[in-house]
């Protein structure tokens, strides 16, 4: 049996290997994501958030409105940071309505007279609410700056009393929101790989019309299963290694402690042998290399999306039900591991990795005892 | 008259092989469904943080700061913050430990004597800092109330004043992520389901050998005009199962002109379907070229303002691809008109001089291509 599992493991391998086109397919989703998403959300961690700032008080009083400015510019304090554009209003106007500023902040004339004595000033702030998160960044970060302002030059010079917030985080260091995704750009990849590549080499029996030399041969079906789930494990050992290289290289990411190095493989192995089945069973179903993209795509992408890649599950809706899939399981495991968060759910999500290396499992034993009893 | 007799015919031909091939209407369709799946059902930011407020005493400021927490509102109207106000302090401690709030703030004893003893007063927030976003969030919507406090504080003797912001904003409430993404999602039906049924209209030509019967029968105008009038059709048809789906799950109603609304969806079609005509030329294909199709026109999608306009993206190398991509000036001026039913007009105008130059090329290959089609 050994002997034929692995000749078949070595015939799905080299036809991988003549078809370099695979590997770029392969490849392909999760260096994509990784660079659409990843830099994408990378934007909320940094400076330059335009805004345009239209000055009328030209007295300065005491300096108020140099301070003002001072806070607006300042990368102290919350995200996101401003880059200030000081400038007319027509010229603001202009760069509102072209979209190269989402907000103009309009200072009065009596600004810094009206502060020095005491006065509530108001600041007309327009802004483009085409997008909440665009609208939440300007309303709550506008609010941020004036905070600094009052913290620094009024409370802080003891010009007056007043409320601040201080915060008492659970976790000692700050974990940016790019670098918690990328746990989940790597269970994209194990999904993708075990799916994708188990679904590519699988329709090859159907398309070059060797599937009834399988069927006829004993128990010819399981060990072609079998050879190309193994094989599927090797082929993205392979791919995988070459994401690890990329994340390196883009992301500064890589790990050398030995638990880390364990879990990443273990965690590793077992879903792409959990999603391998599921992409040898359907490619040697339906027998088309056409027919597998698009359903491992929606597959990898759902398990993906809603098992936390983007938000911790917990603070997600659905997640009673979402965490039992293996995707959050690993998504959490592999946070853990890396950035030392949520590790109040590694036992939970080791037990639902092992129920699904289960039904992975029964999978192939239930229709290898079919086969041999109808023999 | 002749030659309009041809046209309608070749339209009518591709309109029938596309009602007896439902396949290609689904490939055209599906995709689009999907991501509204994804972006209505899954992608929904979670902007109510749950948190917990624990007073030390009943002092009347911090039973107004814990007021303003629980009913402190963002622009789409929504809270941002879900508080149980009737929690004990042991009960908050117990949600904060087991991941049920986000975090807390703890309000200390006796604000009011101590800010008309002139001092400062620190409110603490212990915050489950999963990522950086989610502390940031949480942070600025404390400090908004600090702000709204310290700009009329009302002590014994006198009251402090500061900075009060008022917002003008571009819309009556904030648009929320699903409603722009709609928006995104039906400018991208445009887009895509004009190249693809292009597309699949075309490599079914080479597919079923009618190609040359097609070439040899009519002029290179007359081809295009009917490919063109059937992508048409039957990128409305698709349009519309889009935007009946849109509304019955998401109560979508698109908004600005409607004639403007329908050039802007002509527009797309005439400049982009072309992109379609190229693939199956190469490929010769009808799946491959369809799929050749939707990658190119999702992955423009999210680069070029599908989940979030691309101008926040400034200094990042996203936005210079997006840039590069002629569909995101389409988006942006469809997504505009579609989501706060009005849009720049100078914005609109190079939007239009933008895609209409890239249609233009595409056009003159696309000729090119066929021409060579016919000389071979």
């Amino acid at each position: 049996m050994f002997t034929e599992v692995f000749a078949e493991t070595s015939k799905s391998v080299k036809f991988v290997y003549r078809n370099k086109l695979l590997v770029v397919l392969a490849l392909l989703p999760p260096i994509a994501l990784s660079i659409i998403f990843i830099q994408a959300f990378t934007f909320t961690s940094g400076a330059g958030f335009p805004l345009a700032v239209v000055n009328y008080d030209t007295s300065n009083h005491n300096n108020w409105t140099s301070n003002l400015i001072k806070s607006l510019e300042s990368e102290k304090g919350t995200i996101p940071y401003f880059k200030v554009t000081i400038t007319s209003e027509q010229d603001a106007l202009d760069l509102f309505n072209q979209r190269k500023t989402f907000a103009v902040l309009y200072i009065p004339s009596t600004f810094s007279q009206d502060i020095e004595e005491g006065e509530e000033v108001f600041l007309m702030a327009k802004i483009n609410t085409i997008h909440e998160d665009i609208s939440k960044n300007l309303r709550l970060g506008l609010e941020g700056r004036i905070y600094q302002f009052i913290i620094t030059y009024q409370l802080e010079d003891g010009v007056r009393p007043g409320i601040t917030v201080d915060s008492s985080l659970l976790y000692p260091e700050e974990l940016k929101r790019a670098d918690y995704m990328i746990s989940g750009i790597f269970v994209v990849a194990m999904m993708w790989f075990g799916f994708g590549i188990g679904g590519f080499i699988s329709t090859e029996e159907k398309q070059r019309e060797t599937w009834k030399e399988i069927i006829m041969a004993d128990q010819g079906t399981t060990h072609v299963k079998l050879g190309k789930i193994l094989a599927t494990l090797v082929i993205s050992t392979g791919m995988m290694l070459i994401i690890l290289l990329f994340e390196a290289v883009l992301y500064d990411l890589y790990f050398i402690e030995l638990g880390q190095i364990i879990v990443f493989w273990t965690s590793f192995l077992l879903m792409v042998f959990i999603f391998g089945t599921i992409g040898v069973s359907w490619g040697l179903k339906i027998g088309d290399i056409r027919a597998v993209p698009a359903p491992a795509i929606i597959i990898t992408l759902t398990f993906w999306m809603v098992g936390g890649a983007i938000n911790p599950l917990e603070f997600s809706a659905g997640s009673e039900v979402f965490k039992l899939l293996p995707s959050a399981a690993v998504i959490r495991l592999l946070t853990t591991t890396f950035f030392n968060r949520g590790a109040e759910y590694i036992f939970e999500s080791v037990f639902i990795l092992l129920i699904w290396i289960m039904i992975a499992t029964l999978s192939i034993i239930i229709p290898i005892v079919k086969e041999r009893v109808s023999h | 008259m002749k030659t309009a007799t041809k046209v309608i015919a070749i339209m009518k031909k591709d309109l029938l092989s596309w009602k007896r091939q439902p396949f290609q209407f689904f490939i055209a369709v599906i995709p689009l469904m999907i991501i509204s799946l994804f972006v209505g059902v899954f992608l929904q930011q979670a902007e109510i943080l749950p948190a917990g407020v624990i007073l030390d005493d009943n002092d009347s400021m911090a039973l107004e700061i814990k007021n303003q927490l629980i009913t402190l509102e963002s622009g789409t109207g929504l809270r941002w913050f879900q508080i149980d106000g009737d929690l004990t302090p042991e009960e908050v401690l117990e949600k904060y430990e087991d991941g049920s709030i986000l975090g807390y703030i703890h309000i200390p004893s006796n604000i009011t004597g101590r800010v008309n003893n002139n001092e400062i007063i620190e409110i603490t927030t212990f915050i489950h800092n999963i990522n950086d976003d989610i502390t940031k969030n949480f942070l600025q919507r404390v400090e908004l109330v600090c702000n709204n406090l310290n700009r009329n504080l009302a002590l014994t003797t006198i009251t402090y004043r500061s900075i009060s912001l008022n917002f003008e904003a571009s819309t009556t409430t904030d648009v929320s992520f699903t409603y722009y993404c709609i928006g995104a999602i039906l400018a991208l039906t445009v887009l895509l389901s004009s190249g693809v049924n292009m597309a699949t209209s075309t490599a079914s030509e080479f597919e079923f050998n009618t190609m040359k019967e097609l070439i040899g029968g009519s002029s290179t105008a007359v081809i295009f005009a009917g490919k063109l009038l059937s992508t048409l059709s039957q990128t409305t048809i698709c349009f519309v199962a889009v935007l009946i789906v849109e509304f019955l799950v998401f109560g979508f109603v698109p908004k600005g002109s409607p004639l403007l609304l329908i050039f802007l969806f002509g527009w797309g079609v005439i400049n982009f379907s072309t992109l379609g005509f190229l693939f199956s030329a190469r490929m010769k294909q009808v799946i491959p070229s369809a799929i050749a199709v939707l990658i190119l026109n999702i992955t423009g999608w999210w680069i070029g303002g599908g989940l979030v306009p691309p101008e926040v993206w400034s200094g990042n190398f996203l936005k210079v691809i997006g840039d590069i991509w002629p569909g995101t000036y389409f988006f942006r001026s469809f997504i505009s008109i579609v989501v706060t039913g009005s849009v720049d007009l100078s914005l609109l105008i190079m939007d239009l001089m933008i895609t209409g130059i890239f249609g233009l090329a595409l056009w003159f290959v696309t000729i090119k291509v066929l021409v060579k089609e016919m000389t071979l």
